[in-house]
């Protein structure tokens, strides 16, 4: 499939959202219309009712079997962001005042900070320090918990760096000591095998929009045996199993549905594709000199997200040039200050690393001869920034 | 070539685009002043160097390390000095560079650290 408009950026940024799949368009759009399955899925007393319910409760099934978890633990959300919350402060909240709760230092923003908001409410909070490759070992975390703690959440693949946690054994320190296990997976579903029948997680959270389905839909895998309690966020008839009220998104769940049943038929294909591409472009960058990767090695690191640091350049300035290729930097720029990224800061990079990182993330549609392409780009912009840098700066790129 | 729509106006559009005396004067090249400022840490830092023949600035250089509007900034005080008066009441501000090349509010800072590198050389001529 050809994503992107001959006049349009090579896109690279696969890691902050997906181009929703036209066969995922497909199935949504035969949900909206007047001749479709527009009934409230919660109104089974009549047949169109029961028509949207049926087309719900379909991807359900088809979200759970991608992961390995039965149907009836697929709880749907606005995305992984709310599920992110509903675990956290869902499982805290039921757990009672005052218990413990273990987390990551480079998890997602959406896990970062509702832990700082449940820490603001009088939960302690234990920040596990990941190692310079990025990933927590076992005795870090087998040393962060205590006789109250409730629950630890692990992201499984960073949407920075990419590296793969071991959350099969990670999630077996867990439930040796009777502490639930959340993860977010919104980075690896369809790209990291997952089966949840096997894997000693209680609480997943997933994206529908980093898998080619729509935007603001999502779902939390809640486990249903060892049964996981929690308090839900949000109220108001009761829906799916009482932890997320209100009226269900018939046609965002059918494409979250079909994207993964894609996920599921491609992944195979799509894993050869991402190792193949990142091999070409981790190739590329490095011809150009001065260039750094970020995070763990190939082993331990997705094959669809690769960070690179390049020596003398600021990242927001290399966007700014890097018109004809969308890319993102590692770090949050959201502020004036312009502060790099915390989770490259907590690898222990120096501030210059950090600062001259950008994140390339891959996918289903990226080309060979985009990334061939979106190397010479990112060549010439480098070239440019570094003909305008200090002299020690060049010194110590040599 | 980005423009406006990246938040920059479209003087530092044209000055991003072809910086005006980047790099800096090579080493047999004489009356020439540096004066810096920021630091590479911050991910802001700039110097600037004048060079100065019979009280005026007459030809000029900037290395930078930083964002967009330090770069405009840095090329935009380039061009403006040249033929200036070599004294600290003939500089342009940070503010008012700032306001000619349209830099957005974040980053109007860049334009204040520009003028800083500014005085900075200026300190080393004679009063």
């Amino acid at each position: 499939m050809q994503t992107n408009k001959p006049d349009m950026p090579i896109y690279l940024d696969y890691a902050a959202t997906t181009p929703v799949d036209p066969q995922v368009i497909e199935v949504m759009l035969s949900c909206l219309g007047a001749d479709g399955c527009y009934g409230n899925p919660a109104s089974t007393s009549h047949v169109i009712g029961r028509m949207a319910r049926e087309r719900v409760e379909a991807a359900r099934t088809e979200i759970a079997t991608l992961v390995g978890a039965g149907p009836e633990e697929i709880v749907f959300t606005s995305g992984a962001t709310e599920s992110d919350n509903l675990a956290l402060s869902g499982v805290l909240s039921r757990a009672g005042p005052g218990v413990h709760l273990v987390t990551n230092r480079i998890e997602h923003k959406a896990v970062i900070d509702t832990a700082r908001v449940l820490e603001a409410r009088g939960y302690p909070l234990t920040w596990l320090a990941p190692g310079p490759d990025g990933r927590i070992s076992p005795e870090v975390l087998i040393e962060a918990i205590r006789p109250d703690t409730v629950l630890v959440s692990i992201m499984h693949v960073n949407n920075e760096i990419g590296v793969i946690q071991d959350i099969a054994t990670l999630g077996g320190i867990c439930r040796e000591r009777g502490v639930l296990f959340h993860v977010d997976a919104a980075q690896s579903v369809g790209k990291v095998p997952i089966d949840l029948s096997t894997l000693p997680v209680d609480l997943m959270s997933f994206s529908g929009h980093k898998v080619y389905g729509p935007k603001g839909i999502g779902a939390l895998f809640v486990r249903d045996a060892p049964e996981v309690n929690l308090d839900a966020l949000i109220h108001g008839g009761g829906h799916e199993r009482g932890l997320r009220s209100g009226t269900l998104a018939t046609h965002q769940i059918v494409g979250m549905g079909r994207a993964f049943a894609l996920a599921a038929k491609y992944f195979e294909r799509d894993v050869i594709h991402a190792h193949r591409l990142s091999r070409r472009l981790t190739q590329g960058l490095k011809r150009l000199g001065g260039v750094r990767i970020n995070g763990p090695d190939e082993a331990h690191r997705s094959r669809f997200i690769l960070n690179v640091s390049f020596d003398a350049v600021v990242a927001d300035s290399l966007l700014y040039f890097l018109t004809d290729v969308a890319v993102s930097t590692g770090s949050a720029c959201s502020s004036a200050s312009h502060e790099p990224s915390y989770v490259l800061k907590a690898l222990g990079y120096d501030d210059i690393r950090a600062r001259g990182s950008l994140r390339l993330s891959l996918g289903r549609f990226t080309t060979e001869d985009e990334i061939d392409r979106a190397v010479e780009h990112i060549g010439a912009a480098v070239s440019r920034l570094r003909a305008l840098a200090p002299d020690e700066l060049k010194v110590a790129r040599r | 070539m980005p423009d406006s729509a990246a938040g920059y106006g479209e003087l530092a559009c044209d000055h991003l685009a072809h910086p005006v005396g980047a790099g800096r004067f090579t080493s047999d090249v004489i009356g020439v002043v540096s004066g810096e400022a920021g630091s590479l840490a911050g991910g802001a830092f700039i110097r600037l160097h004048l060079r100065i023949h019979n009280h005026r600035i007459v030809d000029t250089r900037f290395e930078v390390y930083g964002g967009p509007a330090l770069i405009a900034a840095g090329s935009w005080y380039c061009a403006a000095l040249r033929s200036k008066k070599a004294s600290r009441n003939s500089i342009p501000s940070g503010l008012e560079a700032a306001r000619l090349l349209g830099l957005p509010r974040d980053g109007q800072g860049n334009a204040l650290l520009a003028e800083d590198a500014v005085l900075a050389a200026l300190e080393w001529l004679p009063r």
